[in-house]
């Protein structure tokens, strides 16, 4: 991909005409600028300004600017700062795991089991939930999972006792997985979708049974798109900020509670700025070590 | 061998809304180059698939080495093919694809990377070992898919139309690469082509295949110049196919009156009459002058003239019928054909050939 914009952008240009060198040059700059523009003004600028607020010092509850890293000693070395990033670490990566094992099989069954037209709806139905809010959805676990909730009255109504489902990890990673899951099962789908059927029969053809066809072709051939959905799971679920707060009711914290908490106690903006710094870092390393899991990839293209 | 290797037993195939395979019957002795020929659509790709076990009989049976197949799933059978497409694992190196068959019949590392090095280097591609699929040249993916279907040192390998993705130069070369593979191994290859020209140059044997049934089988050249109705000698390409009704039959074969004269056929199954229909092939007429008096001739017009490369094809318009004439470029110039000129087509009646077929 890269190479082939690589010799356009080269060679391309090197052999137009020489008339013909300004506006190649000149339109790319024309189509590019608005988002070059929008990025730079509404991305760039602001993390830039989270960066230099980092070490800005607050005095009696207004920002004021200065050059000094008390901010970052002691929010990294403080204990509830550094409890909260295992726990968000922790929660995320159980969030991804989870996500890939129930959204592998899922995939795969609307990819390679179903009708065309059960396929059809079923897509519908992955999609649908994307554009909805997530915080009405949420919503609605709550209320399938609180103590009154629905799946209590049933229980209590069998005779049993009452089950507090809301507030621990299970709730939690229904909340992130709610998330997570419609995302991560439609890029799989379209991964397993993409798979050319006669590599399937070719290894049957040289004597792979059919039960080992998914391993020895199917999870090869869609590995890019299972580190794509992980790393996706992973940064949906470590940034989320309404699950931990309905579902757990921000106990124990995660980090993007604990900014909105730093935030709130003592308008420390300074310090919630460093958790939001090294939040970013932590997430730009999940994608760079995905980035390099794809590109190992053995006859990558 | 005397006792056919692969044998195909009154095999039949319908999917839904299409008969794909009608009732076929086929012998194919081990150790033979065969191919199954015909127009897209004739069913040859089906049969190939149904001796590999990829889709399932609807009726008959398959027989390979004595052992029947039914029941026995395609990754049971030791019937390797070469996919038109390929079929390479993009998301494996070139040593990795050839090593895959053994790793699935469970052949330790280090032998089976023996096996695939070994292979890889007879066919030329020892240095490219550890590329990516991606990294190679048509011919060299072609090459790939070879050693990987052989690896195994299968006793049948199933070719569906695996040189279609290559260009005509590169075609030839693997075209003798196949057949000096097959000279060494001595195994069965079954090669399915639309391309009269592979078939022709490969096959030891043709099996000329239309919606579903066989039409023909026999050696090229029989096929060619005996075509045994009148699909088989269309399907050959340079055939007329002249009309008429048996006005007399004798020793020697029999006398036809046609739309554009009388004609004369030296034929083997001469005791016929009624309408028949015979063969003179395009590169087997003669031309001569106009007006010149011939047995086996027909008068006509020039309508037409196509360059085809060392050759040329005359269209010539005679009593309302065409015929298709062959000749070398020097000869037309010699004679001076021009669209419109008028001259006479004759051939001998020994080169024409009786369909055996009246339909």
């Amino acid at each position: 991909m890269t190479d082939s914009i690589h010799v356009d952008g080269a060679t391309g240009s090197r052999r137009a005409p020489a008339s013909r060198v300004g506006s190649h040059s000149f339109m790319p700059v024309v189509l590019g600028a608005p988002v070059l523009i929008w990025q730079l003004v509404f991305f760039a600028a602001p993390l830039a300004f989270l960066l230099v607020v980092t070490f800005w010092k607050v005095a009696s509850f207004k920002l004021e600017p200065a050059f000094s890293f008390d901010n970052w000693t002691k929010v990294l070395l403080s204990g509830p700062y550094q409890k909260a990033l295992v726990y968000t670490a922790g929660t995320a990566s159980l969030a991804t795991l989870l996500t890939v094992l129930v959204a592998l099989p899922a995939a795969y069954t609307i990819a390679f089991r179903l009708s065309p037209k059960l396929r059809n709806l079923a897509v519908t139905c992955l999609i649908v939930p994307v554009f909805s809010s997530y915080l009405l959805r949420i919503y609605a676990w709550q209320i399938v999972l609180s103590p009154e909730g629905v799946i209590n009255s049933v229980f209590k109504g069998l005779g049993g006792a009452g089950l507090s489902l809301l507030g621990g990890q299970l709730a939690l990673q229904i909340g992130l997985l709610t998330l997570t899951l419609p995302v991560a099962i439609l890029v799989l789908v379209l991964a397993f979708s993409g798979i050319d059927r006669t590599l399937i029969e070719a290894a049957e053809n040289l004597g792979c049974r059919r039960s080992k066809v998914i391993v020895h072709v199917l999870l090869p051939s869609i590995r890019n798109a299972i580190v794509l959905a992980a790393s996706t799971a992973f940064i949906l679920s470590f940034g989320d900020y309404v699950s931990p707060l309905f579902m757990t009711g921000s106990n124990p914290p995660t980090l993007s509670i604990l900014i909105v908490d730093t935030v709130k106690s003592g308008s420390q903006w300074p310090r919630a700025s460093v958790i939001g710094i090294t939040m970013l870092a932590a997430l730009i390393l999940v994608f760079v070590a995905g980035q390099l899991l794809t590109r190992t990839g053995k006859g990558a293209q | 061998m005397t006792d056919p290797f692969v044998s195909l037993k009154n095999l039949d195939k319908r999917f839904p809304g299409h008969h794909a395979v009608k009732d076929i019957s086929l012998d194919i002795k081990g150790g033979e180059f065969i191919a199954l020929m015909g127009p897209s659509g004739c069913g040859k790709s089906t049969t190939l698939r149904l001796i590999a076990g990829l889709d399932e009989p609807t009726g008959g049976e398959i027989y390979i080495g004595g052992r029947a197949m039914s029941g026995i799933p395609a990754y049971e059978r030791d019937t390797p093919m070469v996919w038109q497409s390929l079929a390479l694992f993009p998301f494996m190196t070139v040593i990795e694809n050839v090593e895959f068959p053994l790793r699935m019949k469970g052949v330790t590392p280090k032998v089976r990377r023996d096996r695939a090095m070994e292979w890889l280097e007879k066919l030329g591609l020892g240095t490219m070992a550890n590329r990516g699929i991606a990294q190679l040249s048509g011919g060299q993916r072609q090459r790939v898919a070879i050693a990987r279907s052989l690896v195994t040192q299968p006793s049948v390998l199933l070719l569906d139309e695996p040189l279609s993705a290559l260009d005509s130069h590169l075609r030839v070369r693997m075209q003798t690469e196949l057949s000096r593979l097959h000279k060494e191994l001595g195994i069965t290859f079954i090669y399915v082509t639309h391309a009269q020209s592979e078939a022709f140059a490969l096959a030891d044997r043709i099996v000329l295949m239309s919606e579903g049934t066989i039409q023909q089988t026999g050696r090229p050249q029989d096929v060619y110049r005996e075509p045994a109705n009148a699909f088989v000698a269309d399907f050959m390409g340079m055939n007329n196919i002249v009309s008429g009704s048996v006005s007399r039959s004798d020793g020697e074969g029999v006398v036809i009156d046609g739309k554009a004269g009388q004609f004369r056929v030296a034929s083997k199954n001469a005791a016929r009459s009624g309408d028949v229909s015979f063969v003179i092939a395009a590169d087997r007429i003669q031309i001569g002058q106009a007006n010149m008096a011939s047995a086996n001739s027909v008068a006509g017009k020039v309508i037409g003239i196509e360059f085809v490369g060392s050759t040329q094809t005359i269209f010539v318009e005679a009593d309302g019928a065409e015929f298709r004439v062959q000749k070398q470029q020097h000869e037309i110039e010699a004679l001076n054909i021009q669209p419109g000129s008028k001259l006479t087509l004759y051939w001998q009646p020994d080169h024409a050939w009786l369909l055996p077929d009246t339909n």
